[in-house]
């Protein structure tokens, strides 16, 4: 009887762990999926009670690079002209567009991370079956977290195409706090280009922002950093201009290998203006609080206990 | 229109030095068949030839920009709003909001254990530090992780939706 356990067990492992080798396998081919198709639909984005939907565009020209058209459908006219890695903004108010450039080199469905040990090592990755997700058959991929610091994603992933057809965020109690999927989502194939360009406004004036100046930041700073959530390594570390003030910060970025979560610091205004609380919108979280004489800001698509653990293993000398 | 059309002659003849700049470029596209077949000429036609924008040439412009706002064909008789003018009001507004905290995405039940953490005075944070911040954040890790939503999150949020 043992031993007739003992070679199920044997059957089972190695397809146990060939069935997670296939899925980090096809959330790979998902992500380069999201970069070589031509595509266009709706996407909807989903948010605590705020839904937007957003049209897309994008070719791949091989050597030409990535091209990519979203335009906002909801609410005020936005649109976003993305070619490689630059994202250029137009928004649309009542007497001038402005135009803002941005560093952001892709966005859904081009979202999924490269497959590395220290993802590994902080999800376990599990496959749930099929569901259809506008009017596709899609593979339904889940990543486990280690722990309660970071959320569970869900991806269903398009059998026909290997596209990411919706991505959703969920909390331990397994509810989605943010989403993003198609509603509408056709392949084609052609070079015609005419798409890339925005909307033209002949009367309005068209306003560009400036850009933000950045450094990567000395070392031999004034700080460190203690216990981390567990997983979590420094990948960046520059200074910048604050995004709202007109200071230096020094921003550090971690990561697990999913999910990324910013440090911001910069020396504190006098103790009146001192600011603190936290928030969160969908999966992001945002904690604000003062460390010694150092404003802090941590941002993060992780719950909001985890901010607060990054904000706290700050030390300053 | 014939200004216009000055600006942008003089643009070709690389008086003005948009070459490096695409989507100022795109930006001007009006209805105007030179200016398509210019923007078509240089943006796609460059971009599917790969022999786009130089990297030094785009620094130097953008360098330029940074330190005077353009503003790209202004109709007649319309006042631009100029950028210092402009980013004084932002911090003006910004100063106003201090305090605000009913911004539009949830605030969450917060763990009683975080909670013992927080000041009990709400956020002085607007929601437009938020954004800035979460643009931030979004910006400076792009090739790590799962990117989760974040050029959704710049569309739909780079504008606060306050109304």
């Amino acid at each position: 009887m043992f031993r007739y356990f003992l070679s199920l067990l044997l059957i089972v492992l190695p397809a146990l762990s060939s069935a997670a080798d296939d899925s980090w396998l096809m959330i790979e081919k998902a992500a380069q999926a999201a970069h070589k198709l031509n595509y266009k639909g709706v996407f909807v984005y989903q948010v605590a009670n705020s839904m937007t939907a957003i049209q897309i565009t994008h070719s791949n020209f091989g050597n030409s690079g990535e091209f990519a058209r979203l335009t906002v459908l909801d609410g005020a006219p936005k649109e976003v002209l993305r070619q490689g890695d630059d994202s250029v903004i137009y928004k649309s108010r009542s007497q001038k567009v402005l135009i803002e450039k941005r560093r952001i080199q892709s966005g859904f469905p081009a979202v999924l991370p490269k497959i590395t040990d220290g993802i590994k090592a902080n999800y376990q990755v599990q496959v749930g079956g099929a569901e259809r997700v506008s009017g596709r058959e899609a593979s339904v991929v889940t990543l486990m977290p280690r722990d309660k610091s970071r959320y569970i994603s869900k991806l269903w992933i398009d059998k026909d195409s290997g596209l990411l057809l919706k991505l959703a965020s969920l909390n331990d109690k397994n509810e989605i706090v943010e989403q993003v999927g198609f509603n509408q989502l056709v392949l084609f194939n052609n070079d015609n280009m005419d798409w890339f360009r925005p909307n033209e406004e002949p009367n309005k004036a068209y306003v560009m922002q400036p850009e933000e100046t950045v450094v990567p930041a000395t070392e031999a700073d004034n700080w460190t950093m203690s216990q981390l959530p567990q997983g979590f390594h420094k990948i960046e570390q520059v200074r910048r201009m604050s995004p709202f003030r007109n200071v230096v910060v020094t921003h550090l970025v971690f990561c697990d290998g999913l999910t990324t979560v910013s440090l911001f610091f910069e020396p504190a205004d006098k103790v009146a203006t001192r600011k603190q609380g936290i928030m969160t919108q969908g999966a992001t979280s945002m904690y604000v609080t003062t460390v010694a004489d150092h404003q802090v800001v941590v941002l993060g698509e992780v719950p909001p206990a985890t901010v607060i653990q990054f904000a706290n293993a700050i030390n300053f000398k | 229109m014939d200004e216009m059309k000055q600006q942008l002659s003089a643009m070709m003849d690389d008086e003005l030095d948009l070459d490096a700049n695409p989507h100022l470029l795109l930006a001007a596209t009006h209805s105007d068949d030179i200016v398509k077949s210019w923007a078509e000429y240089h943006l796609i036609g460059d971009a599917l030839r790969r022999e786009a924008m130089q990297v030094d040439v785009t620094a130097r412009v953008m360098q330029q920009l940074a330190n005077e706002p353009t503003v790209l064909a202004p109709p007649p008789g319309f006042k631009t709003l100029s950028l210092p003018r402009y980013a004084a009001a932002a911090s003006v507004a910004a100063v106003t909001l201090v305090g605000w905290m009913a911004w539009h995405g949830d605030v969450t039940s917060t763990p009683a254990s975080v909670a013992q953490n927080i000041a009990k005075e709400p956020v002085a944070m607007t929601s437009e530090a938020f954004d800035s911040y979460l643009l931030a954040h979004a910006e400076y890790a792009p090739n790590n992780g799962l990117q989760r939503n974040r050029d959704v999150q710049l569309v739909a949020y780079s504008e606060p939706q306050r109304q």
